[in-house]
């Protein structure tokens, strides 16, 4: 309980940063015919979990206890949706790798992933995931730099006028074998409940939508659907990208 | 003192919501169409070596520099652009404007001197970013140099609509003895806007660069 607290807590601050506070990385769009890649090793990423998220909890207007009330409130509806997802035997970063190797490898491309694919030491990255510098990789003609910002359902406030969606934001970058050129760098949004301005934006649709944390929590297996089909649509469009 | 005024009037009539919303503006089936490509007329695109200049560029209706062309399969609406001032390496931008009045489902060719195909975009391949729709193609030294990008619409996706569920936060400020209280609400707007033969967009030409890695 005191870890989910404390993820809570580090939540609500990284949604301040989503909302606009810290500057996204700067988009570099893929040239494909001066960089022509067929195989991508892939960098280890940070540990990902999936979050319950209210961008305008009524706590938060309250002050410190108002604040730490939504935090405990957040972390008690994520410990009961990783709960669903386990049930589900979902876990979204292995999901996110299946997927995303198989809509490379429908456009060409082989992905090599690391041996841990979460990182075992911690690298040095900017706010949104991505690293600051890059090392050099041998027998490949890209480095693939990803790390997912949120993954879980997000609510823009707590009526039933703002439903909770599942929602996935994420970083990509793509590097020259030698770490020193940027071949492509961008900001993936799936249903904008964060509200980034210059994130690629795909709509989730009105399939898997919840009014409240209830119903959410209620759908169970179905609720994991949505996230499924959330990842699912990043990926896919990654690889478009690329 | 007329100017100040006319000024503020226009102002309170642009605020009490007296202006006529945008709505995009449809080519004219009634033109006279060209017989092929070679006689449509061509649209000099200019290649912005500044960052001042990229950013001068102005957005345009598709339907006021498109021109008509008569096929085998009927007419046709585009807008042919001339690249011989643009040197590679350059990136072409090509971004058309979301709006409920109506957003243009663009697709982009690329055409060599002989008008002959070299690259074909479809509208999917556009991304949705923020209130726009956008491209990105790249004209690379050591290539076939492309002399023509050719704008029109994307018939698979007029007609189509382009569908989002945005958040926003409103503040409630109420006064509470000598001080204020601040109350976060949120809110959540499902904004339908229709993909159209018209539209605004915006066509930029210039250096290749590279981003920087983060420097925060």
């Amino acid at each position: 309980m005191n870890t989910n607290f404390a993820r809570a807590v580090v939540g609500a601050l990284f949604a301040l940063a989503l909302t606009g506070c810290v500057t996204m990385p700067e988009q570099q769009a893929y040239n494909r015919q001066a960089h022509p890649v067929k195989t991508v090793t892939v960098l280890e990423t940070r540990q990902t979990k999936a979050s319950v998220f209210m961008l305008n909890h009524p706590g938060m207007s309250f002050g410190l206890i108002g604040g730490l009330v939504a935090a405990a409130d957040q972390a008690g509806k994520e410990e009961k949706f990783n709960a669903t997802m386990a049930d589900a035997n979902f876990e979204p970063l292995a999901y996110f790798r299946e997927r995303l190797s198989l809509h490379m490898e429908e456009r060409g491309y082989s992905l090599v992933w690391p041996a841990s694919q979460v990182e075992q030491k911690k690298a040095n990255r900017g706010s949104f995931g991505l690293r600051k510098n890059y090392g050099s990789a041998a027998d490949v003609d890209a480095q693939m730099d990803i790390n997912f910002g949120f993954v879980g359902y997000a609510a823009a406030g707590a009526t039933n006028g703002t439903p909770y969606r599942p929602t996935v934001t994420m970083a990509v970058r793509l590097v020259s074998p030698d770490g020193k050129q940027n071949y492509y760098t961008d900001y993936f949004a799936y249903n904008n409940v964060f509200n980034l301005k210059q994130a690629i934006l795909l709509d989730g649709g009105s399939e898997h939508v919840y009014p409240g944390f209830d119903d959410l929590h209620a759908a169970g297996p179905q609720s994991v659907e949505g996230l499924r089909q959330a990842i699912d649509a990043v990926a896919a469009k990654i690889a478009q990208q690329i | 003192m007329r100017g100040p005024a006319l000024l503020c009037c226009a102002s309170v009539l642009a605020l009490a919501g007296c202006v006529t919303p945008y709505q995009a503006k449809l080519p004219s089936a009634d033109r006279d169409c060209a017989p092929s490509l070679e006689a449509v007329p061509q649209i000099p695109l200019p290649f912005s070596t500044t960052r001042e200049q990229a950013a001068a560029v102005r957005e345009a209706e598709f339907a006021d520099i498109a021109q008509c062309i008569a096929g085998a399969e009927g007419k046709a609406h585009l807008a042919l652009y001339a690249l011989d001032q643009v040197v590679p390496p350059a990136q072409i931008s090509i971004s058309v404007q979301l709006s409920p009045g109506g957003t243009f489902a663009a697709s982009a060719e690329l055409l060599d001197a002989q008008f002959q195909s070299l690259r074909r975009y479809t509208f999917d391949q556009f991304v949705r970013r923020s209130d726009e729709y956008s491209l990105h193609v790249f004209l690379n030294a050591g290539e076939p140099v492309p002399a023509f990008l050719v704008l029109s619409p994307d018939s698979s996706q007029v007609g189509k609509h382009d569908v989002t569920a945005s958040a926003s936060t409103h503040t409630t400020t109420v006064p509470v003895g000598t001080g204020m209280f601040y109350f976060n609400m949120g809110a959540e707007a499902v904004v339908s806007r229709p993909l159209l033969e018209g539209g605004r967009l915006k066509v930029v030409a210039r250096r290749q660069g590279s981003a920087a890695f983060s420097s925060d």
